[in-house]
């Protein structure tokens, strides 16, 4: 695997992480929805589904 | 049944659609039997384990409020209980290999009931919530849970059984007695969860991890470059796979009706080490912070006058909490101490007011961020090589090619 592709996966994964941290925390009352977003939805399916192809990787937290 | 498995799915959506449509004041009963379930089919051993956790928690914090003598007897129970079962399951062999070492015996951990046993997954998240409801009604904080069904499904709620989020009594409980109604859009909201949590583990963490694993299987045949990105990249491995598990149980849980708590808040965004485990692990740290730290700096005079102390107590045990070995225990100590540095020296508290004030440019910024992460990155790989030889080979490693490439 190259090192440039793990350097662009950290770099997206913190960017999504950010993007995403709002919604882990609005109680559910107050969250707008914006269903017009179906497109990234879309690609992170399909994104799970071609990787998925990979073996079953055990969770780390879960030797705790 | 793993989250990432179908499986796993189906056995969500079946239970979601029988919340929904059985009568209202069923809806523990369900969630309970499904919490077993989910266990028993990970090992039927465990989910006996942790119904006798269970059982004696809530016996033993009814009694604590019947008796006006002896509360401290049963709360002592109650907590040696759960401490036991984890240090039976959990230390009882890094234990006798400490004893062997220290007083020269010949125990033989190799053979012994400790190495045979197998440890139940998600113990020490379960003991933890066993133990603050313990704590919290000897401290008289809550009243004990009179409906036993309520605390078995408050110990067993399976999107947070396996590693958490941590979560309190005062906040899970009244939500589980809540009467659930269909919704669409919590629905929605979850699955949205789910769908962010898997990318984070599928695609990010587990690809990331292939590239971790090659690189520490085989030092020799790797660059100063590509060893230290390894180091990097497997503090995001573990970052996005927890994280992405702490997703997909919150995720779940919203489709019940329930709002779990927040585990991580973009930690790896960090300017300084102490705001990084403010946001890493969240409810673990709030664990320690409310049930060790506080009571160590409120009661311990040693400790009111040296709070550095109190910290290092607290990441000594949050290192062994991670794992019944002396490499979690450095890897907690040395985060401890990088935030005791942060806290007492006056250059890193005029950093920590700059930022507070947000007066700091971007690539400041940025070169904080770089410090906190750097920090959390070596330290986790303590997590990955379990040998400290090995681990000591892979440093070696890393600074002959460092001094090659200067000369």
């Amino acid at each position: 695997m190259s090192f440039l592709y793990v350097v662009f996966l950290m770099g997206l994964g913190v960017i999504a992480d950010y993007y995403r941290k709002h919604y882990q925390s609005t109680p559910i009352e107050i969250v707008k929805y914006n269903y017009g977003r179906v497109t990234i939805y879309a690609v992170l399916l399909i994104l799970v589904f071609l990787y998925s192809n990979n073996n079953e990787v055990p969770f780390v937290y879960y030797q705790f | 049944m793993s989250f990432i498995t179908i499986e796993y799915y189906i056995f969500l959506i079946f239970i979601v659609g029988a919340i929904y449509t059985i009568r209202k004041k069923y809806n523990w009963l369900v969630l309970t039997i499904a919490s077993y379930v989910f266990y028993a089919s990970i090992h039927l051993e465990y989910a006996i384990v942790m119904l006798a956790s269970t059982i004696v928690a809530y016996f033993t914090a009814i009694m604590m409020s019947k008796v006006k003598k002896g509360r401290v007897f049963f709360f002592l129970i109650g907590i040696l209980t759960d401490l036991s079962l984890l240090f039976f399951f959990k230390y009882l062999g890094f234990f006798l290999e400490n004893v062997n070492f220290l007083f020269g015996t010949e125990i033989d951990t190799g053979y012994s009931i400790a190495k045979n046993i197998i440890l139940p997954i998600g113990i020490s998240f379960y003991t933890f919530q066993s133990l603050s409801y313990t704590i919290d009604v000897y401290r008289k904080q809550r009243e004990p849970e009179k409906h036993f069904g309520y605390y078995a499904l408050y110990i067993s709620f399976f999107p947070q059984l396996v590693a958490g989020p941590i979560e309190r009594s005062q906040y899970l409980i009244p939500q589980l007695k809540k009467k659930v109604k269909p919704n669409l859009d919590r629905f929605i909201q979850g699955g949205k969860l789910i769908l962010w949590g898997l990318f984070k583990k599928i695609v990010i963490a587990d690809t990331i991890g292939t590239y971790v694993n090659h690189v520490f299987i085989s030092p020799d045949g790797h660059n100063s470059a590509e060893i230290t990105l390894a180091v990097y990249a497997f503090a995001f491995q573990v970052y996005f796979d927890f994280s992405g598990y702490s997703n997909i149980a919150i995720g779940s849980a919203k489709m019940f009706g329930i709002d779990l708590s927040m585990n991580f808040n973009s930690p790896l965004t960090s300017k300084t080490l102490s705001e990084l485990w403010k946001k890493w692990h969240i409810t673990l740290m709030g664990f320690f912070n409310t049930y060790i730290f506080h009571p160590l700096v409120k009661s311990q005079r040693i400790f009111h006058k040296w709070g550095a102390g109190a910290i290092l107590v607290v990441f000594f045990i949050s290192g062994l909490w991670h794992g019944a070995s002396w490499n979690f225990v450095i890897f907690g100590l040395v985060n401890g101490l990088a935030i005791v540095i942060e806290r007492r020296t006056k250059f890193a508290k005029k950093i920590q007011q700059r930022v507070k004030k947000k007066q700091l440019g971007l690539a400041f910024k940025l070169l904080l961020i770089f410090y906190s992460v750097s920090v959390l990155s070596f330290s986790s790989i303590w997590f990955k090589t379990k040998l400290l030889m090995k681990l000591l080979i892979l440093f070696q490693k890393l600074e002959l090619s460092i001094s090659k490439v200067h000369e």
